[in-house]
């Protein structure tokens, strides 16, 4: 049976739909942290599903777009550059899952403060997640240049709360699932970062036909970190002094 | 005659195909030709005469055929006209002439109201979309495939970027959203969806979404619109929030100094009940203590305040180099005091930004106060203004351009780690120091969220030792008119 032909429009309506899919499960996932509710857990598996069935759809879609249009280089593009957003998206869908479960285990609030920036960093995610999506659909290079360049407050973040959580985890027996959960909720919103600045570096090197080659404000530099840390009581951990933490020199405002 | 006799007979008389005439002529001569040579009997003139009148008859009717046609169709229209009340009855006497002219003015008199009803309509329509456009509500009208065919003022307001046949899920892509925009397509569901925006500020609005089967707005027959109208709930959704969050920090931030307050008072009771000078020792402790303390329930009711609001973007245009002048003179004591300056090296000319006077001078003050308290002493804090170059990544609407105003110490600076989360309630780098220059651990929180409020952006640069740098960025007032409204 001779198959409808596909339309660039309707792949952008299928990414949008799956784009809005993985928008509400990185919302409920910063909701959870801020106010847990238990009614999250059901949904998000089932919205996660969606996300997957999505992805596998928006795959074949793409193709079947390529085959129709296989002597057009631009539709080409086009569908190699949605598939990998595709995928991105369900990454991203299955990171706000894990974060779901995560928070869902956090109902000691033993680390209020440091939970309460693993919230932020959640919303900020979530903020650049719909910018990012709307620079897609709306085809916009510079707001893709701008959404890469927004992952580094994301980085920014978790080497902030890598440097607190640190401490406690040689201080308080008592709080290191708490902490550790709390770790890796940052580390799976630093990895969702990294899977952003990557589909905002797709779409700019789709749209423009060029890298994306600029410096970043920030580094996650966490990698970096050597033994022993020296964990004072009070206020958050100081790296050895005989290694400081490489930071890029930040350029002034002007 | 009777238009409508006359209207019959010749309508009668058109029905008649010519060649019936044109065989009776030749009939009537073929008579003639025949009376003819008949003879020379002149008796037979009359029978002569009968058949050249007769055949004059027929040819007479034929030629006034079409003229019967014309004024058959004349006295029809006029009496159609008459049956709309539009003609007074056209008298038997009258001329054909008199009764085209009449029939002719009446026409023009109908087209003219024709023109005049036509006129009404459009001003009806126009000023159904004049009520459109001035619903404070964000409406858009959307065609089958969810493509934006009109939008009202809000809406524009609300998505700067929007335009015509653009894609819905360009800007909304809620999955529930979704669903009941397709279900109101195809089976014609009214539906109500509760759904939450991220970016640039984070709201809450219900969408009802209504089908419309009529054609309007340009569009074709038979083609389903949808109406999707958004009722912003972000208020009423804050304000329960802020009730929670503001019980949470007041218990939370204000038991630790009522518990030493507490200690004092019982220490003041007890042991230190005949000694003076602990006494006096105490009391200033305690008076320190409870003015950190209403500073802070000053600032969490301010902070609590701005967030409420945080979704609706302040309208008036605001000059800043007033405003800063004029916060340089209000803090010229504390300048005084660690024995600083304060330059302002401003361009010539800086374009109102849109904002709140108050919260901007809030915004200023907070952060000059902070140079003056983390500044070394005997240093200046320089204060530049002007047109942004390019913008950072948390402000908004990166097409609509800014004004910068960065505020630049020499201190001790910030640690790299510590620069997301400034902007953190309660968030300090060192307790103790802060709370000695006498800091709430709120002032930056209240920075970030009026330029949120601003629909501004926040740029913190810093290296350690050296000094920071906090540059903020409003939008220019005026920029974000739309350039061309969505159809």
């Amino acid at each position: 049976m001779p198959q409808m032909p596909v339309t660039l429009e309707s792949l952008f309506t299928q990414l949008a739909a799956m784009g809005g899919q993985a928008e509400l499960s990185l919302q409920w996932a910063a909701d959870m942290l801020h106010r847990p509710s238990d009614s999250f857990l059901e949904k998000i598996t089932q919205l996660d599903r969606q996300v997957d069935l999505s992805e596998q759809k928006l795959y074949d879609t793409c193709q079947r777009f390529a085959a129709c249009h296989a002597d057009d280089t631009h539709a080409v593009h086009a569908a190699f550059a949605i598939s990998r957003f595709a995928l991105h998206l369900e990454r991203i869908g299955d990171y706000a899952k894990n974060i779901v479960q995560r928070a869902e285990a956090l109902t000691d609030h033993q680390l209020p403060a440091i939970q309460g920036t693993v919230w932020r960093m959640a919303q900020t995610a979530a903020r650049n997640l719909n910018q990012l999506l709307n620079a897609i659909l709306q085809q916009n290079a510079e707001a893709a240049r701008l959404a890469w360049h927004a992952d580094a407050d994301l980085d920014a973040h978790y080497t902030s709360i890598v440097l607190d959580i640190l401490p406690i985890l040689g201080q308080r027996p008592q709080a290191v699932v708490t902490a550790t959960h709390l770790w890796f909720i940052a580390r799976n919103l630093e990895r969702i970062g990294d899977h952003q600045s990557n589909m905002a570096e797709a779409l700019y090197y789709w749209l423009r036909g060029e890298r994306l080659e600029e410096k970043r404000r920030f580094y996650d530099s966490t990698a970096q970190l050597t033994s022993p840390v020296q964990t004072p009581l009070d206020g958050p951990a100081n790296i050895n002094s005989n290694t400081p933490l490489p930071v890029n020199k930040l350029p002034r405002a002007g | 005659m009777q238009p409508q006799y006359l209207f019959r007979f010749s309508n009668f008389l058109n029905r008649i195909p010519g060649w019936v005439f044109v065989a009776l002529g030749v009939l009537f001569l073929h008579g003639l030709y025949q009376t003819e040579s008949c003879g020379e009997n002149l008796l037979m003139c009359g029978q002569l005469f009968t058949i050249v009148l007769g055949l004059l008859a027929v040819q007479g009717l034929y030629l006034i055929r079409p003229w019967l046609k014309v004024r058959a169709k004349i006295l029809g229209l006029a009496e159609e006209l008459r049956l709309l009340d539009r003609l007074p009855e056209i008298q038997r006497d009258q001329s054909l002439e008199q009764a085209a002219a009449t029939v002719i003015a009446t026409l023009s008199q109908l087209q003219e109201d024709a023109k005049r009803t036509t006129q009404a309509m459009r001003a009806l329509e126009q000023s159904q979309l004049d009520l459109l456009e001035s619903l404070p509500e964000p409406v858009m009208v959307l065609d089958g495939e969810l493509h934006i065919m009109r939008a009202n003022n809000s809406a524009r307001q609300l998505f700067p970027n929007l335009f015509f046949s653009q894609s819905l899920t360009s800007l909304l892509r809620d999955p529930d959203l979704l669903h009941a925009c397709q279900s109101a397509i195809r089976r014609g569901d009214e539906d109500r969806v509760e759904f939450k925006l991220t970016a640039p500020v984070e709201r809450v609005f219900v969408a009802q979404i209504k089908p419309m089967q009529h054609q309007g707005f340009g569009q074709s027959e038979n083609s389903s619109t949808l109406l999707l109208s958004l009722n912003d709930i972000t208020a009423i959704k804050r304000t329960e929030q802020m009730r929670a969050d503001f019980v949470a920090n007041v218990s939370h931030e204000l038991r630790t100094p009522l518990a030493s307050l507490i200690g004092f008072i019982e220490t003041l009771q007890g042991p230190a009940s005949n000694d003076p000078a602990a006494q006096r020792n105490f009391l200033k402790i305690m008076a320190n203590q409870s003015h950190s303390m209403s500073r802070l329930v000053d600032d969490l009711l301010s902070l609590s305040r701005i967030e409420v609001r945080e979704h609706h973007q302040p309208e008036d245009a605001v000059e800043l180099e007033p405003l800063l002048h004029g916060i340089a003179l209000e803090l010229q004591i504390q300048l005084q005091q660690k024995n600083m300056q304060l330059q302002l090296r401003l361009d010539e000319t800086i374009p109102p930004v849109r904002g709140d006077e108050d919260e901007l001078h809030q915004v200023f003050t907070n952060l000059i106060t902070n140079a003056i308290r983390y500044g070394r002493p005997g240093t200046a804090i320089i204060v530049r203004g002007g047109v942004a170059q390019n913008t950072p990544g948390n402000y908004p609407n990166p097409q609509i351009p800014a004004v910068v105003i960065s505020i630049e110490d020499q201190g001790i600076g910030i640690a790299a780690q510590h620069i997301p989360r400034l902007t953190e309630r309660f968030y300090r780098i060192d307790k103790a120091r802060s709370r000695e220059a006498g800091g709430t651990g709120l002032g930056l929180a209240i920075v970030k969220h009026i330029i949120n409020r601003h629909r501004g952006g926040l740029q913190i640069d810093s290296t350690e030792n050296i000094g920071s740098v906090f540059s903020v960025f409003l939008p220019i007032y005026g920029a974000d008119e739309p350039s061309s409204p969505a159809a």
